[in-house]
């Protein structure tokens, strides 16, 4: 198991360095792959399975694969050369890096000895679904579901800043329906067509 | 010897097994799936190699291995080189977790190469990350069509795992467990999944279709548009483990849709009335089941043409994704709020309701996936001549 | 309903599976060919005296569009005619690679002599050898170059890989296909 930690801890810190050591995007973020995908089997090896899978399913799997998608999309996997196109990044990385180490001093002095893994592992119930969730709903609530709402506001928020402006010709209503409610069905949205639009611009 | 060196061999000795079967299998496959393409194609299909074409999987393979392994100029050598090596690693390690028969019917040994309590879970995290193989593959050949097959292969990947995922855990609410034995004895006691299911395999079952890549959803190489995707630069044995890989996926969605919704490796249980014990003969039933979900996926190949990309992108966002959750959110309720036999009627309802819906309102939800959206401000695109010819 | 159709599209496709393919394995089993069909000339002969219908006018040449045939005409022996003609051709040669099997020869032909027949199965291996003399096409001579060279290899008669239905047309006189 100590073999196993080590071998494991070993490969995610090479790959958080190729992370920010690679010239090109692409390796960099396949270093993060490496990187997450050992902190997933860290996890296994601590007998957390649930959370081992889905470190590799929405870390490794999805998150990354997304970060790799836009990589490539906007074919960003040229070195940046040139300024730095944040100000004072060199400042703020050096205070950033003061307060890391500063937290691993902390750490180091408060250190206590964990709980025996099989007894954390009796207490988890061997990391089933069923005991994280539980955990989750009732432990730590509160952080969980302001994790929930922070999320949410990110994705609304990423929302907004890519809607483009609409343009308001003059006459027409700001409140243009989006879609027709079907008669039939009372369920269905049927898509906006394009002459539909027309015909509604035509109307008004 | 120390006993762990044994079991350590024993697993690794089972491990080759299930490779090496996996890839007869496939080679097989092709043979099988081109014959059956071209009768359903009123054709012979390949007949030549061998008496009734039987050595053509062997031909192949010589051919593929001894053929010129091209590498491009703009290609990322390192990752060019371990794109098909994730591809088929992933694909043959998601194999192994899935139980063939009960502890110990592999003469002595259980009839599995690992076993883990996450299962299903486990099993998605690997084929996720499988689609890393085909991504790879694509960005690293340097070139165009690949690397529009590869982006195009992660979304549909990404959004496809995402109904996946979601339209199996009403089953596994029901279980109580992601672990494939539990699945399958929960199956032994309480009759085949696919009864209290049955809105949740068939989103599986489209869910599958394009995970593995395949027609109707084989967008990653739909050959009229981006030449053949992802393997436009590849060639010899690194072409031939990507299909291995397509094909051993292939191979493992079916084994998972019969696990999970067909009872397993057990037959069915109204045949111990005939002959008693047959349910649990080992292996034939599991074989059995995959082969005629195999034969499906071959038969929808032969008969349905490919979507378009965005339509395929809508499908998977507006129609899979919600029933998924409507089904999971629907079969959390039933579970919360009833017991015995109420629960079991109810399930059964809210499955054929669910079907039966879909078939019924399957015209009228076309528009979702096959209507255009229009952003509003491309309205006033409109061209000022009336298009075409100047 | 729009997953009925599909439902349907399976069922067409299941059915053909046990239907029997219309695939013909060419060589082993002839292909069934048009009487219409135009293959390999062939040189034909008056069916009575049994003298060359060809007097060697090079009306074919002529019309040729590809440019593929030569004719060399020569004075009939009037002891031992050739031809019923005055002349008659003392070298006929197509060249079957550049022949586009139009049938213009055929059409231009005042007697007849030169027809379309069926067979098809000329492919060889050097160029020389796609230069078909008189002595190749005239009546009676079954099968081109590569073929009666390896009936004469094998010491068997030369196979056609092709019937004709309904036999060949009426202008081939003389000349028999496989049926």
């Amino acid at each position: 198991m100590m073999l196993a930690f080590i071998i494991l801890g070993a490969l995610t810190l090479v790959g958080g360095v190729i992370t920010i050591s690679a010239r090109n995007a692409v390796h960099a973020a396949l270093g993060l792959v490496g990187t997450l995908l050992s902190v997933g089997g860290l996890f296994a090896t601590m007998n957390a399975s649930f959370l081992a899978a889905t470190q590799v399913i929405v870390y490794a799997g999805a998150i990354m694969v997304l970060f790799l998608f836009v990589i490539m999309l906007l074919n960003a996997n040229q070195p940046v050369t040139g300024r730095d196109p944040v100000p004072f990044v060199r400042e703020l990385a050096g205070i950033g890096g003061t307060l890391l180490a500063g937290a691993f001093v902390v750490l180091a002095f408060t250190y206590k000895d964990p709980r025996p893994l099989t007894e954390s592992a009796v207490a988890l119930r061997d990391g089933t679904a069923g005991a994280v969730g539980e955990t989750l709903l009732t432990r730590f609530l509160l952080p969980f579901e302001a994790v929930s709402v922070l999320l949410l506001v990110a994705i609304v928020g990423a929302v907004a800043l890519v809607q483009r402006p609409v343009p308001q010709p003059d006459g027409v209503p700001d409140t243009e329906p989006a879609g027709v409610l079907s008669p039939e069905t009372g369920l269905i949205f049927e898509a906006v067509t394009q002459e539909a639009v027309l015909k509604e611009r035509g109307r008004a | 010897m120390p006993d762990w060196i044994i079991q350590l061999l024993i697993t690794l000795l089972k491990g080759v097994g299930v490779a090496l079967g996996l890839l007869t299998t496939f080679a097989y496959m092709t043979l099988i799936e081109r014959r059956l393409l071209a009768r359903m194609q009123i054709r012979l299909g390949p007949n030549r190699v061998g008496p009734m074409g039987l050595l053509q999987p062997l031909a192949d393979a010589i051919k593929s291995i001894f053929k010129e392994d091209l590498t491009v100029t703009l290609a990322d050598k390192l990752v060019y080189t371990l794109a098909p090596i994730i591809a088929i690693g992933c694909a043959l390690t998601a194999f192994g977790g899935l139980p063939a028969g009960p502890a110990g019917s592999l003469f002595g040994a259980d009839p599995w190469v690992y076993n883990l309590d996450a299962g299903l879970l486990a099993l998605l995290a690997i084929t996720s990350m499988g689609v890393y193989g085909i991504f790879l593959g694509g960005w690293a050949s340097g070139s165009k069509y690949p690397i529009l097959g590869g982006l195009r292969s992660s979304a549909q990947m990404i959004s496809y795992e995402l109904g996946m995922g979601l339209s199996v855990l009403g089953l596994l609410m029901l279980v109580g467990s992601t672990s494939f034995h539990a699945i399958t004895n929960w199956q032994a006691n309480s009759g085949w999944m696919i009864m209290f299911q049955l809105t949740a395999f068939v989103l599986f079952l489209i869910s599958s279709f394009a995970e593995t890549n395949r027609t109707p959803f084989d967008l990653p190489e739909a050959e009229q548009e981006i030449v053949a995707g992802y393997l436009t630069e590849y060639s010899a044995i690194k072409w031939a483990l990507f299909q291995m890989a397509e094909y051993v996926n292939m191979i493992t969605a079916s084994t998972v849709m019969a696990t999970l919704f067909f009872g397993g490796y057990r037959g069915p249980a109204f045949l111990e009335g005939l002959i008693p014990g047959i349910a649990s003969w080992p292996f034939i039933w599991l074989f059995a089941k995959i082969a005629a979900f195999l034969f499906l996926f071959i038969w929808v190949r032969a008969t349905l043409p490919r979507l378009r990309y965005d339509q395929l992108m809508r499908f998977g966002w507006k129609l899979l994704l919600p029933v998924a959750l409507a089904n999971t959110v629907l079969t959390a309720a039933i579970i919360a709020f009833s017991t015995g036999r109420v629960r079991v009627l109810l399930l059964v309802l809210l499955g054929v309701t669910g079907v039966a819906l879909l078939i019924a309102f399957s015209d009228r939800m076309r528009v979702l996936w096959t209507a255009p959206t229009v952003r509003r401000e491309d309205v006033n695109l409109t061209p000022a001549r009336p298009a075409g010819g100047d | 309903m729009g997953v009925l159709e599909i439902a349907k599209g399976m069922g067409i496709t299941l059915g053909k599976l046990f239907q029997k393919p219309v695939t013909v394995s060419y060589p082993e089993q002839r292909a069934t060919l048009q009487p219409r069909f135009r293959g390999r000339h062939v040189l034909t002969r008056h069916p009575g005296t049994n003298l060359e219908k060809c007097i060697g006018c090079s009306l074919c040449a002529a019309a040729c569009p590809a440019y593929a045939i030569y004719v060399e005409a020569a004075e009939n022996d009037p002891a031992n005619p050739t031809s019923p003609g005055e002349r008659y051709a003392s070298v006929y040669e197509i060249n079957m690679l550049r022949c586009i099997f139009c049938g213009m020869c055929e059409e231009a032909c005042p007697t007849g002599a030169v027809v379309m027949g069926n067979e098809f199965e000329m492919a060889d291996y050097r160029y020389s050898d796609f230069v078909y003399a008189k002595e190749d096409m005239l009546v009676g001579v079954e099968g081109s170059l590569p073929q009666r060279r390896e009936a004469a290899r094998k010491g068997q008669p030369v196979r056609l890989g092709f019937k004709v239905e309904g036999g060949p047309r009426a202008e081939l006189e003389g000349v028999t296909y496989p049926q």
